[in-house]
């Protein structure tokens, strides 16, 4: 194998793929990336028998062929290399070797024998237009479990229908769903998977890097994932395991609300669960005629209250919540004024955007105080 | 059959037919005593549901490389073992547990691992094997661990564990296992595996590897006769029937060589001790006929107690070993309380 590239192309490449390959070294040949010269252009692919990545980047190819160099070393190198062209030569003794301006460097590879092969795509299902699908991950990626025996939360739930895609996350105490309206005939019934929280985070990566009118080819099988971006490739295992019925949590019945500014009410929930207890924190919202009081309750470093106007006038009272839980919406949220949709003390509160056309709902269920 | 499988030709064939049936358990526990295949035969089944047997023998984890692999863990510090648990996956649906650390431990870090790896889905077709190879080798926290994946396994998953005596590990792990008990080779089976093998001396091999296969093939002889020499000397001193001092001498050069483990040494000994007690009841079949004139001398001058305190202070010693007890110390302590018993 023998070719020329960019050193930039190279090294944007390499830089996607490293969040794939493995940390773990017990399995030597995962450490590495498979470098395949071939058409015009070089492919680079790296898996953790988990999720899988194949980049491609235009390259003048002298001699086809293929070989694997440790991923993290040749990163590094490369990115320290003036932005020129990058000569690739592999050797007969699985050494690579690389020429760029007055550096050479020869890198210890492996026989690309031993790399796993990756499943291949079957035909695409369905396009899905690129940014939406990394602006769902925003809105549904942090609610996800990291609470190992909860293994059918430790991913979101991909849900694909007719009439558009959903997202649903949760770890058991608030729960993300997020709708996108788009024309999929091609689905049929519908689509369902547990998308693993690793994939989620190289999806979101690949898809904001993606070009804003393009596509991303979409595919399922028994049990695999792909998303095709063109260039490259990301392919993930599906989690097993039913997702709760979420169906069922979404609160049905929720008579009053109030609506917030968003930054508002972040800014006081910061300050105030400075002072909310460490493990649980808990705050209390106050909700009375034309304000939300905001307070944490006693603990042995202090307290702390504040209140944020709004418009209501319904009954006085007072719900506790994680804090953590509400600002990590409001951070991830688009708009700037956000709902609070509630009942009582004893059950769900729920946030949602205001004057947006996306559908974003946040499920947090109360504390007792 | 299995092809190149020697002996347990019981256990294989049920294997072998629950294999071939598709009608699979999700939990299986082969056990027997160590070395006679029960983690080949945990391959070679997996093999058949899976397919790939080329990458799946990869992951034997008396290979070479894999060996190398253990012996480079050993010096790193358990915090580093701990984040990147050992685990051998050369075929991507099939993963291996394996002892690992000084200690030879499964370890509790390895346990969440696989409890990790269960939820993902095969790479190919409808199913995956997890070999926990010497699962007795768990502490109560790692087997613990594992108790929730057993319980209730992905629908594809398929845990292979082995363990050398299944009544050792907890009810809970046996009781939710399909369990099958492989045993020693017969003389003939183990002549076939060795002349398949090509190995060389092989009627001492035979005699040495005690119908196990796994010992017959890694048996160092040269190792083995320098080892039993040394545990002929602390037998012979402890029956009274030595000088200390030339127990001494031993003891000096056997505490420079760090390869002899104390459950190495044991082991030989443990032999040694089962040959004298078939020359005390005159039955000439003993393992080491090539000593059989010094074992004599001994069997006359000690007695059924000794013999029996000694190999109840041997197996003492084996499982103090895990808790890492001075060699040169014990082995000594060994000697003096063989000296009092006799």
């Amino acid at each position: 194998m023998e070719f020329t590239v960019s050193k930039t192309d190279l090294a944007r490449e390499l830089g996607l793929s490293q969040g794939v390959v493995e940390k773990k070294t017990t399995i030597p040949i995962l450490s590495n990336v498979l470098v395949e010269a071939g058409d015009g252009q070089v492919q680079i692919t790296a898996t953790d028998l988990e999720l899988g990545i194949r980049c491609s980047c235009p390259a003048k190819v002298t001699k086809r062929g293929s070989g694997t160099i440790p991923a993290r070393r040749l990163l590094d190198y490369v990115r320290l290399l003036p932005d020129a062209d990058l000569q690739v030569k592999m050797l007969d003794n699985q050494w690579a070797s690389l020429v760029c301006g007055r550096s050479r460097t020869r890198i210890a590879g492996m026989s690309r024998e031993s790399y796993p092969e990756l499943p291949v795509m079957p035909d695409p299902m369905v396009n899905i237009p690129a940014g939406l699908l990394s602006s769902m991950i925003k809105r549904t990626g942090f609610a996800i479990s990291s609470e190992e025996s909860r293994f059918t939360l430790n991913g979101a739930l991909l849900l694909l229908k007719a009439d558009g895609i959903i997202m649903v996350s949760t770890d058991g105490h608030r729960l993300a769903l997020t709708e996108s309206k788009l024309d999929l005939p091609a689905i049929g019934a519908q689509f369902r998977a547990l998308l693993p929280k690793k994939a989620m985070v190289e999806l979101e990566k690949l898809d904001s890097e993606a070009a804003a009118d393009s596509v991303v080819r979409f595919s399922g099988d028994e049990n695999h994932l792909f998303f095709d971006f063109g260039q490259r490739l990301l392919l993930s295992r599906k989690l097993t395991g039913n997702f709760p019925d979420f169906d069922r949590v979404l609160p049905k019945d929720v008579p009053r609300s109030v609506e917030l500014n968003r930054d508002e009410l972040r800014g006081s929930l910061e300050r105030v669960s400075q002072f909310a207890d460490e493990r649980s924190r808990s705050i209390r919202l106050h909700v009375g005629p034309g304000e939300v009081k905001i307070h944490s309750s006693i603990s042995d470093t202090g307290e702390s209250e504040e209140s944020v106007p709004v418009d209501y006038d319904g009954p006085e009272m007072e719900i506790g919540f994680n804090a953590q839980y509400l600002l990590e919406f409001l951070r991830a949220v688009e708009t700037g004024t956000v709902s609070l949709h509630f009942k009582d003390p004893n059950s769900a509160g729920e946030l949602r955007p205001v004057g947006s056309s996306t559908i974003y709902r946040y499920v947090v269920m109360p504390m007792r105080i | 059959m299995f092809p190149n499988f020697y002996g347990n030709s019981q256990a294989a064939g049920r294997l072998w037919d629950i294999a071939r049936s598709g009608r699979i358990p999700q939990t299986l526990l082969l056990s027997g005593p160590e070395g006679i295949g029960k983690a080949t035969l945990a391959r070679r089944f997996a093999a058949l549901v899976l397919g790939d047997p080329g990458r799946i023998e990869l992951d034997d984890v008396s290979r070479e490389p894999n060996q190398a692999l253990i012996a480079e863990r050993e010096k790193w510090t358990a915090e580093k073992r701990n984040e990147d648990p050992l685990v051998f996956s050369s075929h991507p649906d099939f993963l291996t547990f394996a002892p690992d650390g000084p200690l030879r431990q499964i370890s509790i870090p390895q346990m969440r691992l696989l409890r990790e790896k269960a939820q993902f889905q095969p790479l190919r077709g409808t199913r995956r094997v997890f070999l926990i190879d010497r699962i007795d080798r768990a502490n109560e926290q790692a087997a613990n661990s594992l108790l929730k994946t057993l319980e209730e396994p992905p629908p594809h998953l398929v845990i292979v564990m082995t363990a050398e005596n299944a009544y050792d590990l907890l009810p809970t792990i046996r009781s939710r296992a399909v369990m099958i008990q492989l045993g020693r080779l017969s003389d003939e089976e183990m002549e076939a595996f060795v002349r398949a093998r090509g190995l060389d001396d092989p009627a001492r091999r035979i005699a040495l590897a005690a119908g196990s296969p796994g010992a017959a093939a890694t048996l160092d002889l040269e190792l083995y006769t320098a080892r039993r020499a040394a545990m002929l000397a602390l037998l012979e001193t402890g029956a009274g029937a030595s000088p200390f001092s030339s127990w001494a001498k031993v003891a000096e050069s056997l505490s420079t060589r760090k390869q002899d483990r104390i459950e190495d040494l044991m082991n030989v000994l443990l032999l040694l001790l089962e040959d004298i007690l078939l020359l005390q009841n005159n039955v000439s079949s003993i393992r080491n006929r090539d000593l059989e004139r010094p074992l004599a001398t001994l069997a006359r001058r000690v007695s059924f107690g000794w013999l029996r305190t000694a190999a109840a202070q041997a197996a003492e010693l084996c499982a103090l070993a895990r808790r890492n007890i001075q060699k040169p110390l014990a082995l000594d302590a060994f000697v003096i309380s063989l000296t009092r018993a006799a």
